[in-house]
């Protein structure tokens, strides 16, 4: 029995995984700017998958092809930072003005994460479809240009998404460090107050940031909605741990470091579930006389089980590790 | 004589409730050096903080070049000229050297920056070598020339600064006290300088205040106040 997952479900695995790196990415920047934990982060994702489904069903229905890759991830991503930045500007600034705490803010997302869910779903359920009669978990996979090597077929999504995260991750770290702005949100970022005596508008900096982070969630959403059996917002209280767990496993300190935490924190939930449970039948089962259950359900396992071994050894997650020094301990680099 | 850059008139401030400075009555004259000495607490720091306008006034006056600046915001004293150097967080760490200077210059015409980056780097030859590193590779000393280096980006009339040596190894404490004294004497400007080391200060500076429990107990030449031994004893651990 192979103990390493088949090559469709290694695409899969890493498509989600960059998703996940994507909401990570976000969910890290915005803590880092105005200190929210946004428990509503992959909800408003899910913008971004209820968008790709419109556009399926009332523009890209009979003719699908490649734009409704560019379209949906773009259109899916400004919607979700539309909202995003509502969120922001219209309730969690008033309630940091009013000197709330992080709990307040933190409670404050929960909120908006329900009411979000809600109002996705009731579009899903009340709004008629135009050629997909009942949009609320209604299968999307089948709209999507497949890729054909030999006798591959490659679900082009998986091709697409961990792309779109590699592309947005350059554009981020070019913004960041090439344009003022993106200077200014870094300065921000350390020292809001000496930014602010220098001329930054802080809260400018800030509403930005929950722009770019709803933004990159809504692309994630949008693309990641291939890969539901249906698309159903509800699954974004599943995903919101995993995003978590991809922060706090990055550091919650570093953008770059947020998305690779996300990374590897999908790819542990997949390939690493996976790999556990082929160790488990071919060892345990087959000659152990274990019982015969299937482990690949307990995914949440192993990003849960990542975050206490990172709080455990490494506190300040992967961002805080001395890399340079760790390198010279194990002998890989001469200190 | 020259024109008064700087000068307020009981002067009361502190944070929300804490009244902490009472009835100052200082004044800075163009191109001079004014210290500020005085014990421990005595309110040094909030007096510097209050003239940026990072305290709470409650009554009294300050004005800069002639004008009343009392009711002002940080941001709007820094475009008139004046230039506040905290003591620490002066500078961003984890930008480089080069992104320090360009956030000096945020709110300035991108020309403007680059021109002026060229003169401080001639004024600052060690930083044409660190441009591209991170600020935090730089020593104390280091960072407080930056810190000065990012003020003179916008050309203020006015520095302030708040103990600078604190914490810096001597060499680097007489190289900034140096910057501090060439920016009198080659530039022009006009300091305020907070020093926790009064003998150092008193003898640099052109004019000082001795601080007091909030209070001014001195204001007048420098050098009076360093050779004036019961002050000197009683307040700055001077010796006799």
């Amino acid at each position: 029995m192979a103990i390493l997952p088949g090559f469709t479900y290694t695409l899969n695995s890493i498509a989600y995984a960059a998703a996940i790196g994507l909401l990570s990415m976000g969910l890290t920047l915005t803590y880092m700017t105005t200190r929210v934990p946004n428990f509503a982060h992959a909800t408003i994702g899910m913008i971004g998958s209820v968008v790709m489904l419109f556009l399926i069903d009332r523009v890209f229905y009979d003719n699908p092809g490649w734009t409704l890759f560019l379209a949906g991830p773009l259109l899916g991503g400004l919607a979700a930072a539309a909202f995003s930045v509502f969120m922001y500007v219209a309730i969690l600034r008033p309630l940091a003005n009013r000197g709330n705490t992080i709990i307040g803010l933190m409670i404050a997302t929960l909120a908006v994460d329900i009411i979000l869910l809600n109002i996705l779903t009731l579009i899903l359920n009340e709004v008629p479809g135009k050629n997909i009669p009942k949009l609320i978990g209604a299968p999307i996979i089948g709209f999507q240009p497949k890729i054909k090597i030999g006798n591959w077929v490659i679900d082009s999504y998986t091709i697409v998404l961990p792309l779109a995260a590699a592309v947005l991750a350059v554009a981020f770290h070019l913004f960041l460090t090439r344009t003022s702005f993106g200077v200014a949100m870094r300065a921000t970022i350390e020292n809001p107050d000496l930014a602010s005596a220098m001329g930054v508008n802080v809260s400018l900096v800030y509403t930005v940031s929950w722009a770019v982070s709803g933004f990159l969630a809504g692309v994630a959403g949008a693309l990641m909605a291939f890969a539901f059996k249906g698309v159903d917002p509800a699954v974004s209280a599943l995903i919101i741990v995993t995003v978590f767990a991809g922060s706090i496993v990055g550091g919650l300190a570093s953008v770059y470091w947020g998305l690779l935490g996300g990374f590897i924190v999908g790819l542990a939930e997949k390939i690493g579930t996976t790999m556990i449970n082929n160790i488990y039948k071919a060892l345990f089962v087959a000659h152990l006389g274990f019982p015969n259950i299937s482990l690949v359900n307990y995914e949440k396992v192993m990003s849960l089980g990542l975050v206490v071994l990172v709080l455990l050894y490494a506190p300040r997650g992967l961002a805080g590790v001395d890399w340079g020094r760790l390198a010279s301990r194990l002998g890989l680099r001469r200190g | 004589m020259a024109g008064v850059t700087l000068r307020t008139q009981a002067l009361n401030a502190g944070y929300g409730r804490f009244h902490i400075i009472f009835d100052i009555d200082l004044e800075v004259r163009r191109g001079e050096i004014l210290v500020i000495v005085g014990p421990n607490g005595s309110g040094k720091s909030t007096l510097l903080k209050t003239l940026f306008g990072l305290t709470k006034v409650y009554s009294g006056r300050v004005e800069f070049e002639g004008n009343d600046i009392t009711k002002l915001p940080p941001h709007a004293r820094a475009r008139l000229g004046i230039a506040y150097l905290p003591q620490t967080n002066n500078i961003f760490a984890e930008l480089t050297v080069r992104e320090n200077l360009k956030m000096a210059g945020y709110k300035l015409r991108p020309e403007i920056v680059e021109e002026r980056t060229r003169e401080v780097l001639e004024l600052f030859p060690f930083l044409k070598e660190k441009l591209n590193s991170k600020a935090k590779t730089l020593s104390g000393g280091q960072r407080q020339l930056l810190a000065m280096a990012m003020a003179l980006i916008r050309r203020p009339r006015l520095l302030m600064f708040d103990e600078p040596t604190a914490g810096l190894a001597p060499k680097a404490a007489k190289e900034v006290v140096d910057r501090i004294l060439w920016l009198r004497d080659e530039l022009g400007k006009t300091v305020i300088w907070v020093e926790q080391n009064a003998k150092l200060a008193l003898e640099k500076g052109d004019s000082a205040v001795l601080m007091v429990s909030g209070r001014v107990a001195y204001a007048g030449p420098a050098s009076d106040l360093l050779a004036d031994k019961d002050l000197g004893k009683r307040y700055l651990g001077l010796k006799g």
